[in-house]
């Protein structure tokens, strides 16, 4: 149990610290509570990996969170003993329904808060969320810096690309937890699916759309899936859902908008494995948003000097992170000191030699078709967004630009597809396992859109109510 | 799964009871061997072995060691601990029913000298080879 009491009260800090943050960014009302968390854990995440990979100490890292967290959170209780809150404003109003109805809402609702108390509190089984997250978590948690991570596996490619094409964000923020005595370190994600919730119920106001968000997240057999992959998928995963529910809230607009996506956008930058193609994703919306920032291109007086300290702001972030995560992979080859495996690094051309394979292979087609629209396990999901983008009869931009994106997804699978065959063409087929991984952003943007899509069209728990918040 | 611990996960990856074996080897390490500086010796895959017995699982359990592919040659440790598996056929029939065999510096080996992975001698460095059912 003082495991769990510690793990609230350094997770309580990271809120306390995002708090601060959402104030800052102009964020109000309840946004600013519910994305709280998830801005304290990516700006602590961001400077821990940054600080790590300058070789600083970890026990230097893990008493500086520490500090800062419960500082944050000493000043919010002071301000809160200070001028306590007016609860009222948090009161809730249920739907007043029918018995039938009223019996449906209360069981479904019921059993979702079962299904999150018990996903929130499982272990994960799946090999990589131990062998690998979970242990370099530990390793991190003793002192390992990354010289140490490939003095392990001298003359050992293999290895070497098993630890360090995974992206370390997880094991930072699981290397917290170590250090403090907390061996269940997927709890830390915890706070982040409650925080998604609230957001998400702020968003909605409709109870109907609530249970529908929440039964797709919560409530469906991929989904479950992705939860088990507590430390490799699930916070991958979240940061995706929370990007597209940051996009959807037409409440958050302009710069607030642009904060908390610069900070969600980085931390989901830095899960990426670079073998999947939605970093480009990224990097597009990186460039589109300077793209906009240029007063010239849109018919305005230019202020170049804005321009320049705007566009400095996003781009060089950016290239930070990449060429960070590119400095440390480079390191990595020098050090396991096998020339050949320069050549088989993500970033030689010569790993593309084979994409002849794919115009010689008609069967190739056939089954990268089938992979991506049946064995894709996001598929369900794009079919129900297809299917609810069909259903309601929208006029809104917005919209239609979330479905282009979709279909630009599926577009990319392909890409990733053709990446695997080309650099594997022995056993991509095998390898299609890791659509798992892959397909969750696809999973995170068809369950927002599905959700966001429903609230103009159902509203079973919702007759008589306007507003619930 | 509330308060399963790491251990448990791990016997939940790998069944077959290797898991309890492994995990019996680094309570073995930790009581008997506490003032040695201790590697592990591990192939990353070694096609005679299942999976379990490869470095990635290997650190997973015994992760107060360093488990490395070249333990043998590093100066830095006096006492190398090798995985050795009956199910391999390297070993006698007296050999596997043993739970592990402590071999010092300057003796011969039979674990290190039937394990192709290793060179055939341990001049300067003990080893224990854990016999893994």
């Amino acid at each position: 149990m003082l495991d769990y009491a510690l793990a609230i009260l350094f997770m309580s800090g990271l809120a306390s610290l995002g708090f601060g943050m959402a104030w800052l960014f102009g964020l109000r009302g309840g946004r600013r509570l519910a994305l709280a968390y998830p801005l304290g854990l990516s700006s602590v995440g961001l400077v821990a990996w940054g600080m790590w990979l300058a070789e600083i100490p970890w026990i230097y890292i893990w008493t500086t969170a520490w500090l800062v967290g419960l500082l944050s959170l000493s000043f919010i209780v002071f301000k809160l003993t200070d001028r306590p809150p007016d609860l009222a404003v948090l009161k809730i109003r249920l739907p007043s329904l029918n018995i039938f109805t009223s019996l449906l809402f209360w069981l479904s609702l019921g059993s979702l808060i079962l299904i999150l108390v018990w996903l929130t509190t499982i272990q994960p089984i799946v090999w990589d969320s131990l062998v690998l997250y979970d242990w370099r978590a530990i390793k991190i948690a003793d002192g390992w810096q990354v010289s140490d991570f490939y003095r392990q596996f001298v003359q050992n490619y293999e290895f070497y690309t098993y630890d360090f094409s995974h992206p370390f964000m997880s094991s930072i923020w699981q290397a917290f937890m170590h250090k403090s005595g907390i061996e269940s370190s997927s709890v830390i994600h915890s706070g982040l699916i409650l925080s998604i919730l609230i957001y998400a119920g702020i968003i909605w106001k409709s109870w109907t759309t609530r249970l529908i968000f929440a039964s797709l997240l919560l409530a469906t057999e991929p989904s479950l899936t992705v939860f088990t992959q507590a430390y490799s998928s699930l916070p991958y995963f979240l940061y995706w859902l929370l990007i597209f529910l940051v996009w959807v809230d037409s409440q958050i607009k302009s710069s607030a908008q642009k904060s908390v996506l610069i900070l969600i956008f980085l931390i989901t930058l830095l899960m990426n494995r670079l073998s999947e193609p939605f970093w480009i994703l990224i990097i597009l919306f990186w460039l589109w948003e300077v793209w906009k920032m240029c007063p010239n291109m849109r018919g305005q007086k230019p202020k170049w000097l804005s321009v320049l300290i705007r566009g400095c702001l996003f781009v060089i972030p950016i290239l930070a992170v990449v060429w960070q995560w590119q400095n440390v992979q480079a390191t990595a080859l020098s050090q396991v000191e096998i020339m050949d495996s320069v050549s088989r690094s993500s970033y030689s051309l010569d790993r593309y030699e084979n994409i002849s394979v794919i115009l010689q292979t008609p069967l190739w087609w056939s089954q990268a078709i089938w992979l991506i629209l049946f064995k894709n396990p996001s598929a369900p999901y794009a079919l129900l967004a297809l299917v609810m983008f069909l259903i309601v009869k929208t006029k809104s931009g917005q919209d239609k630009r979330l479905f282009w994106l979709g279909l630009g997804w599926l577009a990319m699978l392909l890409i990733a597809l053709i990446m695997e065959i080309t650099t594997d063409p022995e056993n991509w087929l095998l390898k299609s396992r890791l659509l798992w991984r892959v397909t969750l952003p696809i999973m995170a943007w068809a369950i927002v859109v599905t959700t966001n899509w429903s609230e103009k069209r159902l509203s079973w728990f919702d007759q008589g109510n306007d507003s619930d918040e | 799964m509330v308060g399963q611990d790491r251990d448990e996960q791990l016997k939940v990856l790998h069944p077959t009871g290797e898991m309890a074996s492994l995990i019996e080897l680094r309570e073995l390490l930790r009581t008997r061997f506490t003032d040695r500086k201790i590697a592990v010796s591990a192939p990353y895959r070694d096609q005679y072995l299942p999976q379990s017995h490869d470095a990635t699982i290997l650190r997973a359990v015994l992760t107060d060691w360093p488990v490395l592919t070249n333990a043998l040659q590093t100066e830095e440790y006096d006492l190398i601990v090798l995985i050795e598996s009956t199910q391999s056929g390297r070993l006698s029939s007296a050999q596997a029913q043993a739970k592990y065999m402590y071999c010092p510096a300057g003796e011969a080996c039979s674990c290190v000298e039937q394990n192709s992975q290793e060179p055939k001698t341990n001049l300067d460095k003990d080893i224990l080879c854990w016999i893994m059912p």
